[in-house]
């Protein structure tokens, strides 16, 4: 079985890092390319064509759900949000679900398990 | 002066972004869902100024273009491109559209191709 190929977009470089390591812990899971922006992120989703997107939402420019809009117009591919927002959190998951998204994880600390569980239902899915 | 401004995208995200950035400008929007629903629209509420998308369902950009220049040959149309679609833009040029913008959509660029062209 061919690996699921993952980009992990993220402004911040420590949480591209911590997302990584989290994701390079499964076997099933390859991490094929990192974005900065929602801008970086549409170029690399359509150069990559990964099966999988993670998605910061608070990113300059561009943000998350900006660049998930574009890519679900332009070349539709699984994309999960991930937030560290406590507010307008609900507003935000529904935006994003809205746009096509097909998860959503919360950042605060100790979601590791809970990362990989969500990840893998997304592979089932598939 | 107001004009009228026709958005053809089948993403409605994207009619959605574009209508931000346009509608502070005053000028009326009218939205079409695909190639065919574009050139309706334009015969109906003959625009000032049209953001023609590319890729789209039924009648694509390319052929929206060129039944809205062969109805006006005046019109004129703004094509709307992602990353990589420099043939097909040059190929929208020499059937008469008037520019491009690249997707994801800079709002200066647009407001710039919406003034230059109103």
């Amino acid at each position: 079985m061919s690996r699921i190929r993952v980009l992990v977009v993220d402004d911040s470089a420590f949480m591209r890092k911590i997302i990584t390591d989290i994701l390079a812990g499964s076997p099933e899971i390859e991490v094929i390319g990192k974005a900065r922006s929602g801008q970086e992120a549409i170029e690399k989703v359509t150069e990559l064509r990964p099966d999988v997107v993670t998605m910061d939402i608070e990113m300059p420019g561009l943000d998350g759900l900006q660049a998930l809009g574009y890519i679900m117009s332009e070349c539709p591919t699984p994309v999960i949000m991930l937030s560290g927002a406590e507010s307008r959190q609900a507003d935000v998951m529904i935006t994003a679900f809205q746009y096509g998204a097909v998860d959503f994880i919360l950042k605060p600390s100790g979601n590791i398990s809970l990362d990989m569980a969500k990840i893998k239902d997304e592979i089932v899915k598939k | 002066m107001a004009g009228k401004i026709l958005l053809v995208d089948d993403a409605a995200f994207m009619r959605m972004m574009l209508k931000k950035i346009i509608s502070p400008t005053g000028h009326e929007l009218v939205e079409a869902v695909d190639g065919s629903d574009g050139v309706t629209k334009y015969k109906e509420s003959k625009p000032n100024l049209v953001f023609l998308d590319i890729v789209m369902p039924n009648v694509d950009g390319i052929e929206c273009l060129k039944q809205i220049m062969a109805l006006d040959s005046n019109a004129k149309v703004i094509m709307c491109s992602s990353i990589g679609q420099q043939t097909v833009v040059n190929d929208a040029i020499k059937i008469g559209a008037r520019d491009f913008i690249i997707k994801p959509f800079d709002a200066a660029k647009v407001l710039e191709a919406v003034s230059k062209n109103m």
